[in-house]
């Protein structure tokens, strides 16, 4: 017998960098830990609800590209960040 | 000085001696150090203070800055070169130069695991720092900084980890050493250090963790497998709890060297392994399903900071699926 994933550590900055909303994070990852307790995790990391990832798909702009000069803004701080200087906070952050 | 003048024999040291003078003891280990490294004069009444220097300077993320303890020496075969002299035409000899020093060292603990990994240093310059079995650290005492101290750093040497000999039926498979240097590093400008307070066998090398996937990737969730470099132990049971941390993995786009998102990391009991997750959103994440990412574990300062101390984790390539 499988033993089930139900624990599991998300990365919430970067996340909620990428822009998931609630149900886009639940629709992706529930075929992934279909045991786990999703919605408690989303609500926990503070994805708010949003469109389906199909009313995604037509409504949130693609996301672009980060190249390591390129300035992206920083949801966590505020402040402005390169692509690698982003994903780097995300990380500690996501310890 | 001046010009025409010889200045000879200035440094004549006196021959008396008081009850403590030093012996070294027999080689038991040896530490391959960074060319920059030293020891400061200043440990030598700071047991503590060499203790964690030595444990971060073992654990340092750079491995052009990290030190390389080898411990358990077994047994020594000097090949050192004899005094070189002259004989001159009416039969007297005189000295030309101290011989080099060629010391081997045999080794059994770590077998051919270790002396593998020791392989991978022969051919490169390295610098080395001997231990006794008093705990005496034995280098090249130098002033690394104009009027600074004088510290212990590492001898510059040859090393070469030899190529192992198979047990004969009397002797087991031979392990060994070679260490050629000049002499005047351990004469003339000998350092040494007694290790108070902790063994210097506490100070141990890293150990891989090679990253192995399980199964094969599906649009960027991966299976990976974390298992010891010498003998493939799975580290699931000991560590299944400290690795399921997504921050402790690193996921990059092989190709162009960009990092991806890493979205997940759970452990999974039914691999004794981890399903990492990548963000397909990230616009780093390959396009093409055989699109490769190299996922790699954190620095072992940053493994050490979640208890798994004393490893490093080597890079794995795949497709993302």
């Amino acid at each position: 017998m499988k033993a089930p994933i139900t624990e599991i550590s998300f990365n919430a900055e970067g996340l909620k960098r990428l822009g998931y909303t609630k149900q886009q994070f639940i629709d992706e990852f529930s075929k992934i830990y279909p045991e786990a307790d999703l919605n408690a995790y989303a609500d926990n990391m503070g994805l708010i609800s949003g469109p389906t990832v199909e009313k995604a798909a037509a409504t949130f702009a693609p996301i672009p590209p980060a190249g390591p000069d390129e300035k992206v803004s920083d949801p966590i701080g505020g402040a402005a960040a390169t692509g690698k200087e982003a994903k780097t906070k995300e990380k500690e952050g996501g310890k | 000085m001046k010009v025409n003048e010889l200045v000879c024999a200035t440094d004549l040291r006196n021959t008396g001696y008081g009850s403590c003078v030093f012996n070294p003891g027999k080689i038991v280990s040896a530490i391959k150090v960074p060319t920059n490294f030293s020891i400061p004069d200043a440990f030598a009444t700071s047991p503590s203070q060499l203790r964690t220097y030595l444990d971060q300077a073992r654990l340092a993320d750079a491995p052009s800055q990290r030190i390389w303890p080898v411990h358990g020496f077994k047994a020594y075969t000097s090949s050192s070169e004899d005094l070189v002299q002259q004989t001159l035409g009416y039969g007297s000899q005189v000295p030309i130069r101290d011989g080099n020093y060629r010391w081997t060292f045999q080794f059994t603990d770590g077998g051919l695991c270790l002396l593998k990994a020791l392989q991978s240093h022969n051919f490169q310059s390295s610098r080395w720092i001997f231990v006794d079995d008093q705990g005496v650290m034995i280098g090249w005492r130098r002033q690394v900084a104009t009027g600074g101290s004088f510290d212990l750093t590492g001898i510059p040497l040859t090393f070469h980890a030899m190529k192992w000999d198979p047990n004969d039926g009397a002797n087991i498979a031979s392990y060994r050493l070679y260490f050629d240097f000049e002499p005047q590093y351990i004469n003339k400008y000998l350092g040494f250090l007694p290790v108070e307070g902790f063994a210097i066998q506490e100070i141990t090398g890293l150990q891989d963790i090679n990253l192995v996937q399980s199964g094969v990737s599906a649009a960027g969730v991966i299976k990976i497998l974390a298992k010891t470099g010498c003998d493939g132990s799975n580290l699931y049971d000991l560590y299944s709890t400290q690795l399921a941390a997504a921050g402790l993995w690193n996921a990059v786009n092989t190709s162009t060297g960009n990092a991806i998102t890493i979205t997940s990391v759970a452990a999974d009991a039914n691999v004794k392994g981890f399903t990492v997750t990548l963000s397909s959103a990230d616009p780093d994440y390959p396009g093409a399903a055989n699109g490769e990412v190299t996922i790699t574990l954190g620095g072992p300062t940053e493994l050490d900071a979640a208890d798994i101390s004393g490893f490093e984790g080597r890079p794995i390539t795949v497709v993302r699926g």
